[in-house]
């Protein structure tokens, strides 16, 4: 016992200088932003305190009809589009009428949504019932604990927000029923055309013991109406209007003894949009050009809506900093400074998985650890709904990213006919712009335990670093 | 990064709390009225219930391997007055409780009854194996620019389920003819392991008809080809890559055990198969009266490959010879075959149960015994134990083997969802049941 306990303090202190010290530093107010943002929601308002609080100023598009606001290089400002997504400006040296320079990243991510009618069974228990959102493998969400985070609109207008699962000591998981024979060790699926998503319609395990208290009609599901009661005064008919998310509980975690990945939910998007977050805040001198971190919602399920990369809130917002600095802001300005823009679409791309490597083209996969990749094109097959950047702009970002030392790879989305992927890019390709797609590679995407690398971190951070500042 | 192919999903909607599948049909599944068996318990009982599964919790959390749940449950015992067994001279008066731990990973605890031994005793056997990922001996390699460790598996584990999981890795490596403990990744700021997935976007040709083969189960350890990044590492553990060639090895998952709903009436959390029915068979038994005969809680390792082994088949023989020894000297064997005649078992056995539903029975592997049911069944109606009865063809083997030794058996055994996965699923309402249960078998 005494050599146990003595080993175990040498476990405590260890550490090991796999990734550098600012790597790590980056890394842990990574994670922390993380665990603090599990929502578009709640990341984009992390993110706004965040800016805020390092001299940024809120800019309402709607609340300057008559055009008096006025930007003037060096101002900082954040726009946020219905608290779903933000943009991190900060105003350059050149007018923005001369073209600005973006780093498009999402924010949200494949995730379980509980359903307008919510409530189901499962035997005697209530179950929440979600679906999921974005392209998520269901079987990777039927072992782990969730939780249970987002807004409920309440009858008469008032949000109120939920987070239940992390402080309460109360959890959420996916309804499992018993193996009736023990599994194969070689799992078989019996679809062999499609891979093995599991479900997508999920019963959430919400409560179980029925309530004592009188006069309740459903007294299980009283329950957690109970709870939703006490702690939020939310009564069952206000949970028409919500946007609830079902997310794995717990933290972020380091992985592998060398400490130098990141273990964690969320990291596509979040990882390029924090790296884009902290270069425009870290932003110390006025840019040359005006500097933008444009955070989206609903990339996962085809950046559609209001608050998607599709929808015309950019333009508005370039049209509002158009008019306050002052020059011609019209739809005929917006695209002459549109056509002037540079356009790094931040996503993270398909890390080589060594459990894996055969869906990979080695020759052209990105490694975790070598450096942000540099996406040339994104779709499927013959590049189909994909992306392409022109050998001038790539060969424009890769001159900014050799002058700042910053390492860096090419990329593929797998093999030819793997399967593939998109991003923002092509989205914002469409408003004109030039737009090249620059990302961390990630090992494990979409799933509750994505991969990262501290290194490809901060090599992303000081690209995107770069690419602002470049003349 | 979404991915731009949609291949047509497997709708498969799994459900707990569910009448049982196929394989166990609802009907055959006679539990004593589950929708109300919440309702029916008494306040008092309710909170007790609550708080055993809290008390679960914290004990599955610790409890990740064979030998960290014998040295638990050893400690769990001392504190309920339980005394090593002595090699001789055990004073055997009614309410003596004796402990007896083998080889780290097995235990045995007896409480001593009030008839002579030679009426024989009552056996309660719960394995506190779980299904889990070890370490072959020579296990670090390298590939596309990380070090990974290479493993076997231990039980039946469905494989796509461990994937992505975080997991922690234990060690038990010997240092100067002492064992020493090692544990990485179940302090929230430890590293933890992970076999990566592959991304749906690259999947649907690859994982067809497989997500993973047992060989390909393998976490990685570094994120670099250079082995002497490992060995630092390892160093600064106080570890050496030649520990794995010795020392035990396993990779458990690293997410601790939550209670799941409003009410906190679920337990979500690894190895509850049969560890959770240990610590409930242990208080169960030690809130008991003194018992007619004396009982023995069997608490055996390497149940899940068939109870081979040392610690498992051997054990149970061992322990109670041990008993006999210390009680009376040398064993003479007819006693011993006389004893085990007039003795029964109570075997915790995967068998169909449905979560919620109360402790679960099932005797279908030897139709021999209905008087053992019976009495069984008066005891728990004595002492409001919720049951159900599993009459699908359960697998039994494992109360069949102990048939072998010529000794009545049945199961007896928690609901547990989910067994094959890394998190169980268990009822705070089975877990206040199986410690009602353990009570009323003390009083056959």
């Amino acid at each position: 016992m005494g050599a146990r306990l003595a080993l175990l303090a040498t476990l405590v202190l260890a550490r090991v200088a796999a990734a550098s010290p600012p790597e790590h530093e980056l890394a842990r107010d990574y994670k922390r932003a993380l665990d603090q943002g599990q929502t578009s929601l709640t990341f984009v308002r992390k993110s706004v305190e965040r800016a805020v609080a390092r001299g940024f100023r809120r800019v309402d598009v709607l609340g300057d009809p008559r055009g008096v606001e006025r930007f003037a290089p060096g101002d900082r400002l954040v726009f946020v589009n219905r608290g779903r997504t933000v943009l991190l400006v900060v105003v350059g040296k050149h007018s923005p009428a001369d073209g600005v320079r973006i780093v498009g990243t999402h924010v949200d991510t494949p995730h379980l949504r509980v359903l307008q009618k919510p409530f189901g069974r499962s035997g005697t228990a209530l179950t929440l019932r979600a679906s999921s959102r974005g392209g998520l493998k269901g079987y990777q969400w039927e072992s782990l604990p969730l939780r249970l985070v987002g807004v409920v609109h309440k009858r008469g207008g008032r949000a109120v927000e939920i987070d239940l699962g992390e402080r309460e000591g109360m959890t959420f998981a996916v309804s499992a029923l018993k193996a009736a024979e023990p599994a194969d060790a070689t799992t078989r699926w019996p679809r062999p055309q499609a891979f093995p998503r599991g479900p997508r319609l999920f019963e959430v395990l919400a409560a179980s013991v029925p309530s004592l208290a009188k006069g309740a009609k459903d007294p299980v599901k009283y329950s957690l109406l109970e709870v939703l009661k006490d702690r939020y005064g939310i009564e069952e008919a206000d949970l028409a209007s919500t946007e609830l998310e079902l997310v794995p509980a717990g933290r972020a975690r380091d992985v592998g003894l060398d400490r130098a990945l990141i273990g964690a939910f969320g990291q596509d998007d979040r990882l390029c949009s924090f790296a884009a977050l902290r270069a425009a805040i870290d932003l110390s001198e006025i840019p040359p050009r005006t500097a933008i971190a444009y955070l989206t919602d609903r990339e996962e399920v085809g950046s559609g809506g209001v608050t998607g990369a599709r929808s015309a809130y950019l333009l508005l917002a370039l049209q509002h900093l158009l008019r306050g600095s002052g020059v011609r802001h019209d739809r005929a300005a917006l695209r002459h400074a549109l056509a002037k823009t540079e356009v790094l679409s931040g996503d993270v791309a398909a890390g080589v998985n060594p459990i894996f490597p055969e869906v990979h083209e080695l020759g052209n996969a990105p490694r975790l650890g070598a450096g942000p990749a540099l996406k040339r094109y994104t779709g499927y097959a013959g590049k189909q709904q994909g992306s392409e950047a022109n050998a001038e702009f790539t060969s424009r970002v890769v001159r900014i990213l050799d002058a700042a030392g910053v390492p860096w790879q090419s990329a593929t989305m797998g093999r030819v006919d793997e399967g593939g992927g998109g991003t923002i890019g092509k989205f914002l390709a469409e408003t004109g712009a030039q737009v090249l797609d620059v990302g961390a590679p990630v090992v494990s995407m979409h799933s509750p335990m994505e991969l990262s690398s501290k290194r490809d971190l901060h090599a992303l951070y000081r690209a995107f670093s770069a690419f602002f500042r470049a003349p | 990064m979404r991915p731009l192919i949609a291949a047509s999903a497997g709708g498969l909607l799994l459900a707990a709390c569910a009448p049982p599948a196929t394989q166990a049909p609802a009907a055959a599944a006679r539990a004593a009225s589950p929708a109300s068996g919440w309702s029916a318990l008494p306040p008092a009982q309710r909170t007790r219930a609550l708080t055993l599964a809290e008390a679960v919790r914290e004990f599955i959390a610790r409890a990740k391997t064979p030998r960290l749940t014998v040295r638990h449950l050893e400690a769990a015992a001392r504190e309920r007055g339980f005394l090593s067994l002595p090699r001789r001279g055990a004073r055997f008066q009614a309410g003596n409780r004796y402990l007896l731990p083998f080889r780290g990973k097995s235990l045995a605890l007896f409480f001593v009854g009030q008839a002579p031994l030679r009426e024989g005793l009552t056996l309660h056997i719960v394995p506190i194996d779980a299904p889990r990922i070890d370490l072959k001996a020579n296990p670090v390699f390298g590939r596309e620019g990380f070090l990974l460790l290479k493993t076997h598996l231990y039980g039946a584990l469905d494989l796509k389920y461990w994937l992505s999981a975080p997991l922690a890795l234990h060690g038990f490596v010997m240092r100067g003819g002492a064992g020493v403990d090692v544990a990485i990744g179940e302090n929230e700021d430890d590293p933890v392991l992970v076999i990566p997935d592959l991304l749906p976007h690259l999947s649907s040709r690859r994982q067809a008809r497989h997500v993973a083969r047992a060989e390909q189960m393998d976490p990685v350890v570094a994120a670099t080809m250079d082995r002497a990044v490992l060995s630092s590492a390892l160093a600064a553990r106080g570890l050496a890559t030649d520990d794995f060639e010795h020392g035990e090895w396993t990779l458990v998952p690293a997410r601790p055990p939550r209670l799941v709903g409003a009410d906190r009436g679920l337990l979500l959390g690894y190895g509850q198969s049969y560890r959770a029915q240990a610590l409930a068979a242990l208080r169960g038994l030690s809130s008991a009266r003194t018992p007619k005969r004396t009982q023995a809680l069997l608490l055996v390792d390497r149940s899940r490959l068939g109870m081979g082994g040392d610690t498992a088949d051997f054990f149970l023989e061992y322990a109670l010879g041990r008993l006999l020894a210390s009680a009376s000297g040398d064993v003479e064997d007819l006693a011993m075959a006389r004893i085990l005649m007039r003795s029964r078992a109570f075997v915790a056995t995967p068998n169909g149960g449905q979560l919620g539903g109360g402790i679960t029975l099932n005797q279908r592997f030897d139709d021999g015994d209905p008087a053992l049911l019976r009495a069984v069944l008066d005891a728990f109606a004595r002492h409001k134990v919720p049951y159900q009865i599993a009459e699908g063809p359960g697998r039994g083997s494992r109360a069949r083997r102990v048939t072998r030794l010529n000794v009545a058996a049945m199961d007896v055994t928690l609901p547990a969802a989910a067994s094959d996965r890394p998190l169980e699923l268990t009822s705070a309402f089975d877990l206040h049941a199986a410690a009602r249960a353990y009570r009323a078998l003390a009083d056959l």
